[in-house]
């Protein structure tokens, strides 16, 4: 119990909109132990940024609104705390970086005063203190010569080193727990690598919890201990990361990796999941992947599957573990390679 | 930067010499001369007039000794006022007008960011309606309505500001709130709509994970950058406003420029009406480069020097 | 969740999914202006502003015909009646009937609205859209022309235009708006032109052989409408306004023609005498018109904003 920093129960969030209700979680359990990373991984539209954005409660309210849950961290539940009290939370004991360095910054405040603000808040830092934080915390996500540059404002910083300094702002109060939501999408190939190896060394140096959330399974592979598998609101999936690339059970799982370019599969074409993820004005009752699902049975329309525990940590949802189904191949080699047949 | 500063001073002298050639050959092209609607008047009392004013030269000569004249600042005599000179009309009359156009600019921008402010924190409330209604109307009623509607009210029936005239701040008020209502109006829409999409950034979101109190967040990010744009407007504000005082000094019998010019407009005081075009043209030209320039110190990513445009 | 008791075996064949449906995007797909009209019709204020320019146009159109006087009609002993059966907004001081010569001045109003929208959309469209379309040099040059114009006080120099101009009337004054008001356009269309150049529907087009007669009138015209009917909305008012303001301090339409800026005038005149009528139904006549257009116009705006579109 004690080594969970962050426990996230039954949460359901949901949008209400003119058109109606959006159920963006729909009963979403998870957990984070100290010093793991996490990721989350999904589609666009699966709630992944929606459930990062609800531990830190960055939903905007209205339209969003937290129908059920809990969201214990560090030993109390976020979602009964107040304004004053969460604001503690948020930027000391969880940083937070998010997807586009680009628009994340302000742009008419120079960085080092972005960093500063946090200290001075968090930390009872005088401002001559905290500017020369900033310029360590600079120096530690590798900005060279950050002296100068945190007088600088942030058009005058490529996007890579945006993104560094958004991680200077995250992990400048030391916290505990560091959500990161997809933040490689908006950066070049060579500097993604530099921004995950960054994370990496300080989730190390720190022992920082990260959870990150990302489409990109390379990421996951190089940094994150356990997965979450998120499909239309729910949890589909989740276990080590061995588990899921090398024991995957859900179908979608099976899409997903298929779908990863590999270049020991030459001449193949890259696999794709037809079909596009359900409205979630109107979510299905069943299991929601059942339309793109080759192996779809009549159970699945109207039934979502309870959880099956493959072991302690790999959990799925699919009908396919139920005793009566039919056994299937699992279309994939061990890692995730194509499989011949298909 | 000074780069910026010259570049933007050039384009003023420019825009000004325009201004000052176009107005000149309009106003050089009324057929007749000035003097015809004066009645009749012996043919040697017109010709000593005529010399007297320059105009028995040709017109590019004129134009060119009235340009030499500008650049000393000297906008002539008046044909009405024998013992004015246009400088010294303007020296009499824009300083009550200036004081009445920085009053009205004071309660727009203070009342229009602050209304403009509230309505986006409060976005889709009751507040926000009130606050946008308000603002519609501001838009929607001319100052030829207001000022005759404030008087109204607030000097006839509940007798709390003096009905016109100048003198005392009380007097003030009332033709201040006239002009200024519409332009507070329109810094109030503005500044709605740049709060709701300043709200909207990724950079608000940044902010608010950092932990930032509410007030902080709005107004340490949020304001800062959602008040730029208004800044620009000061500019073509500032234009409405110096026509609305016309309108407002006539209805509330204040001895402005404004009362002045409507005036030489009625009378045919051609060089009042010219010279009185090109000093409110400079003021305006000057207070858009001001505004160029307070834009260029605010916004830092104008700084490198690259035009924001 | 509750424990599914009726989960047999038969449940589980397999079934065949037709992927295609879930290809299917699930809301009926409607062109960009049903969708404005749409939104536009969930706007309150808007429709309102909708429903009272249709009044006031029909009510310019028809109105003096509703009573048996015309807008120069002096009945001397008449004079600064009140409102009545016989005379529904009064009379002014030569005894002529107020309502007739509101909805008279309201013509005036509404046409010089609607000629300054007309006639900034006409030059605005040519000027910007061949500046924005030729670029380059041209476009440079044009552009600094513009500069120098949007610089100058546009009612300023309507006024030095209405002293030069001889004749006094709606024709002057339409011609002064014109020569003033079309800078705005022109900005905004080039803008859009540019802008719309470089979208990669307009180079699919290109790269599909399309002449460029049909790039304009298929592409960049329909594309650029949003912003150009929307700041046309909004010069309605501002004409108006203008308008009023010129007769206000003496510029604008000459006796015994009347608009509301010229009975607004008379109305401050013996606003302290009690004849009130006459100075409250020219006001609110103004303020109404320019209220309607405003948030119609505003309606308009938030309508057809592609950004807005969801």
């Amino acid at each position: 119990m004690t080594d969970k920093i962050l426990e996230v129960k039954d949460l359901e969030v949901s949008f209400l909109t003119y058109a109606g209700e959006v159920k963006a979680i729909r009963g979403v359990t998870f957990d984070v132990k100290k010093g793991e990373a996490v990721a989350i991984v999904g589609e666009s539209g699966s709630g992944k940024s929606v459930t990062s954005q609800s531990i830190m409660q960055l939903i905007p309210s209205p339209p969003g609104v937290y129908k059920n849950g809990e969201i214990i961290f560090d030993g109390q539940d976020l979602l009964n705390l107040n304004n004053s009290e969460m604001e503690k939370v948020r930027g000391s004991s969880i940083g937070m970086i998010f997807q586009d360095p680009m628009t994340s910054l302000n742009p008419t405040m120079t960085v080092g005063k972005q960093i500063a603000e946090g200290l001075i808040k968090h930390q009872g830092l005088n401002k001559s203190e905290a500017m020369e934080r900033a310029v360590e915390m600079l120096r530690l996500v590798g900005i060279p010569n950050p002296e100068a540059r945190v007088k600088q404002y942030p058009h005058e910083f490529s996007g890579g080193m945006r993104q560094r300094a958004m991680i200077a702002i995250a992990l400048s109060c030391n916290p505990k727990l560091l959500i990161a939501d997809e933040p490689t999408t908006a950066l070049d190939v060579t500097i993604q690598a530099q921004i995950i190896d960054l994370m990496k060394d300080l989730q190390n140096k720190f022992g920082t919890s990260i959870i990150i959330i990302t489409h990109d399974l390379g990421v996951v592979a190089d940094l994150a201990q356990r997965v979450v598998v998120m499909y239309a609101g729910k949890i589909i999936e989740q276990g080590s990361l061995d588990d899921i690339f090398y024991n995957p059970q859900h179908p979608y799982t099976w899409g997903l990796l298929r779908s990863v370019p590999r270049l020991d599969s030459k001449g193949q074409r890259l696999e794709s999941i037809e079909g596009t993820p359900p409205d979630l004005l109107d979510p299905p009752k069943g299991c929601p992947f059942y339309p793109r699902c080759d192996y779809a049975m009549e159970v699945c329309v109207n039934h979502f599957p309870e959880e099956t525990k493959i072991t302690d940590d790999h959990k799925v949802h699919c009908w396919l573990q139920h005793p009566d189904a039919p056994k299937v191949d699992v279309p994939i080699k061990i890692g995730g390679a194509n499989n011949e047949a298909k | 930067m000074l780069k910026f500063i010259l570049r933007r001073l050039g384009m003023l002298v420019v825009t000004l010499w325009v201004i000052v050639t176009l107005t000149f050959f309009l106003m050089h092209a009324i057929p007749g001369d000035p003097f015809s609607k004066e009645g009749r008047m012996p043919e040697a009392t017109k010709e000593n007039l005529m010399k007297y004013y320059g105009l028995d030269k040709s017109l590019p000569e004129q134009y060119v000794s009235y340009l030499i004249k500008l650049t000393k600042f000297d906008l002539g005599p008046s044909y009405f006022s024998k013992t004015q000179s246009v400088n010294d009309i303007i020296a009499n009359n824009f300083p009550v007008s200036a004081r009445l156009g920085i009053q009205a600019l004071t309660i727009a921008v203070m009342f229009g960011v602050a209304l403009g402010t509230v309505a986006a924190l409060k976005h889709n409330s009751a507040l926000d309606y009130t606050a946008m209604v308000i603002a519609v109307l501001g838009v929607s009623v001319p100052n030829i309505v207001l000022a005759p509607l404030l008087i109204n009210v607030f000097s006839v029936k509940l007798g709390w500001f003096p009905i016109a005239r100048w003198g005392t701040f009380a007097h003030t008020v009332l033709p201040a709130t006239a002009l200024g209502v519409q332009a507070m109006a329109v810094i109030a829409r503005l500044m709605r709509s740049n709060m709701l999409e300043v709200l909207g950034q990724d950079y608000i979101r940044t902010a608010r994970a950092k932990g930032l109190s509410q007030f902080a967040v709005v107004w340490r990010h949020t304001i800062r950058n959602a008040i730029m744009p208004v800044i620009t407007i000061l500019g073509p504000l500032t234009a409405a406003l110096l026509t609305g005082t016309f309108v407002v000094e006539q209805i509330f019998a204040i001895p402005g420029m404004g009362k002045y010019f409507v005036k030489s407009v009625n009378n045919r005081d051609y060089p009042v009406i010219l010279g009185t075009t090109i000093f409110y043209s400079a003021v305006l030209v000057t207070a858009n480069f001001l505004v160029d320039v307070a834009y260029g110190l605010i916004d830092p990513r104008i700084k490198v020097g690259v035009r924001g445009e | 969740m509750n424990r599914m008791p009726e989960i047999t075996k038969e449940m589980f064949r397999r079934i065949e999914v037709d992927k295609s449906e879930a290809e299917v995007i699930a809301r009926p797909s409607i062109n960009f202006w049903q969708d404005a009209w749409r939104r536009l019709k969930m706007n309150n204020l808007a429709m309102f502003g909708l429903g009272l320019i249709i009044f006031l146009v029909v009510m310019a159109l028809f109105g003096p015909y509703l009573v048996p006087y015309t807008y120069d009609f002096q009945v001397l002993e008449d004079q600064n009646q009140g409102i009545s059966a016989a005379h529904w907004f009064g009379t002014d001081d030569l005894g002529r009937d107020i309502f007739v010569r509101i909805w008279n001045g309201g013509r005036v109003s509404l046409l010089i609205g609607l000629m300054a929208a007309l006639s900034d959309l006409i030059i605005g469209v040519i000027y910007g859209g061949l500046s924005g379309y030729r670029g380059g040099k041209i476009d440079q040059l044009m552009m600094r022309i513009v500069d120098v114009l949007y610089a100058l006080p546009y009612l300023l120099v309507v006024i030095l235009m209405m002293v030069v101009m001889e004749t006094r009337g709606i024709i002057t004054i339409i011609m002064a708006l014109a020569a003033t008001g079309w800078v705005g356009m022109a900005r905004l269309v080039r803008g859009q032109i540019l802008q719309l150049k470089e979208m990669e529907f307009v180079l699919a087009a290109r790269t599909l052989g399309a002449s460029t007669k049909r790039l304009l009138f298929k592409h960049l015209i329909p594309n650029s409408m949003g912003p150009i009917i929307v700041n046309m909305t909004l010069t309605v008012p501002s004409a108006i306004f203008a308008e009023a303001f010129l007769s206000f301090i003496g510029l604008g339409v000459q006796a015994p023609l009347a608009s509301w800026g010229t009975m607004v005038n008379e109305g401050v005149a013996v606003m302290l005498s009690g004849y009130w009528w006459r100075l409250f139904f020219p006001a609110v006549m103004i303020s109404l018109t320019m209220f309607a257009f405003n948030v119609f116009g505003d309606g308009l705006r938030d309508a057809l904003d592609p950004k807005l579109r969801k």
